[in-house]
């Protein structure tokens, strides 16, 4: 039984740490950037059906766990459609080995979401940002990257 | 001492930009003024905007063959091509993806029965000149003054039943009307275009 409880209590926290939580509000933005303060953030935009976003992607999850006992925060936000959530995000984040809670789009206006990053940006998936410590922005790429090139950019704000 | 200082902070101001440039270009915005161009039809005819002064507005809408953010625009472009166009607005689709060759491109638009021109923009020139970074994405151009009207998304939803605002259609009867553009700046998700390696 107590078994049982704990092979149930794991399953939970499985599932709760894969969580993909919806992004709607500045608000929703500000509390993500307070989580991060105090370490390197990378925030990268991607979609199931962007092509470049799917083939950089395990680039971007070996980075995770390379670096995520160094003060390194990855935030994974996907502008998927809502409706592909459940049967598009979470299959492929499975089965990529994500075992992190990440992000989706919910905002009414793409602008909101896409003018808190960079208002030069224009939504181009995929798109990478890069924060130091203090959440001073410190690269910003768009289109995809290799995982030595994110590497760098976060290992230049690792002290 | 303080002259090289100086120096090196004159040199960081103007190479900054240049450099941010070179990475992530800047688009050009409303009330920007572009320079004439040229571009090649996939019909091989030739489309030069200075020739377009009898148009009202000439929409140039970044294309391509495999981005899935742009081929559920297909229907709601072809009718608009279809209304617009006996307007007095030209709408040219354009291809900068290095990755889509002439061949891929012809294909697609031959599959696809796109009535709007398709053109080439062989190594990103035009892409570059507007700062275009994704699929899709529209500028309307005054060719008479080459002032940007407007830049941005055609709608803002994917999926054509889930359309709340259709701002370049929007933006076209502000055009036809006389009226100044009410929304002339939008943005919207979608795919990178796949420059050259310079």
């Amino acid at each position: 039984m107590r078994y049982l409880g704990i092979i149930l209590f794991l399953i939970v926290v499985k599932i709760y740490s894969q969580d993909v939580l919806p992004l709607s509000s500045i608000k929703d933005l500000d509390a993500l950037k307070e989580s991060g303060k105090g370490k390197v953030v990378m925030v990268n935009f991607w979609a199931t059906w962007c092509k470049p976003c799917v083939s950089e992607f395990s680039s971007l999850v070996k980075l995770y766990n390379d670096y995520k006992d160094k003060n390194f925060m990855l935030i994974f936000i996907s502008v998927d459609v809502p409706e592909d959530i459940e049967s598009k995000v979470k299959p492929f984040l499975q089965s990529k080995g994500v075992d992190f809670v990440t992000y989706y789009n919910k905002f009414d206006k793409a602008d909101d979401l896409i003018n808190y990053f960079d208002t030069k940006w224009e939504g181009a998936v995929p798109s990478t940002y890069v924060y130091d410590k203090n959440w001073n922005q410190t690269a910003n790429l768009v289109g995809s990257r290799s995982y030595d090139i994110f590497e760098k950019e976060i290992v230049k704000d690792l002290n | 001492m303080l002259k090289n200082m100086l120096l090196t902070i004159i040199l960081c101001l103007t190479l900054t930009p240049v450099m941010y440039a070179a990475d992530n270009p800047s688009p050009k915005q409303p009330g920007d003024r572009i320079d004439d161009f040229t571009l090649k039809g996939i019909d091989g005819s030739s489309y030069t905007l200075s020739d377009m002064k009898s148009s009202k507005a000439v929409v140039v809408i970044f294309w391509s063959t495999e981005c899935p953010f742009v081929q559920p625009y297909r229907d709601r472009v072809s009718n608009m091509y279809n209304d617009y166009s006996k307007q007095g607005i030209a709408i040219w689709a354009v291809n900068a993806n290095n990755t889509e060759s002439l061949a891929d491109v012809q294909e697609h638009a031959k599959k696809n029965d796109y009535p709007f021109p398709m053109l080439k923009d062989v190594n990103n020139v035009l892409a570059d000149q507007l700062g275009a970074t994704r699929t899709p994405e529209v500028f309307v151009i005054d060719p008479n003054s080459n002032v940007v009207l407007y830049h941005g998304r055609i709608d803002d939803s994917r999926e054509a039943d889930k359309v709340t605002t259709s701002d370049l259609k929007n933006a076209l009867d502000d055009i036809l009307t006389g009226k100044d553009i009410a929304v002339k700046t939008t943005k919207q998700f979608g795919c990178t275009i796949k420059r050259v390696e310079k």
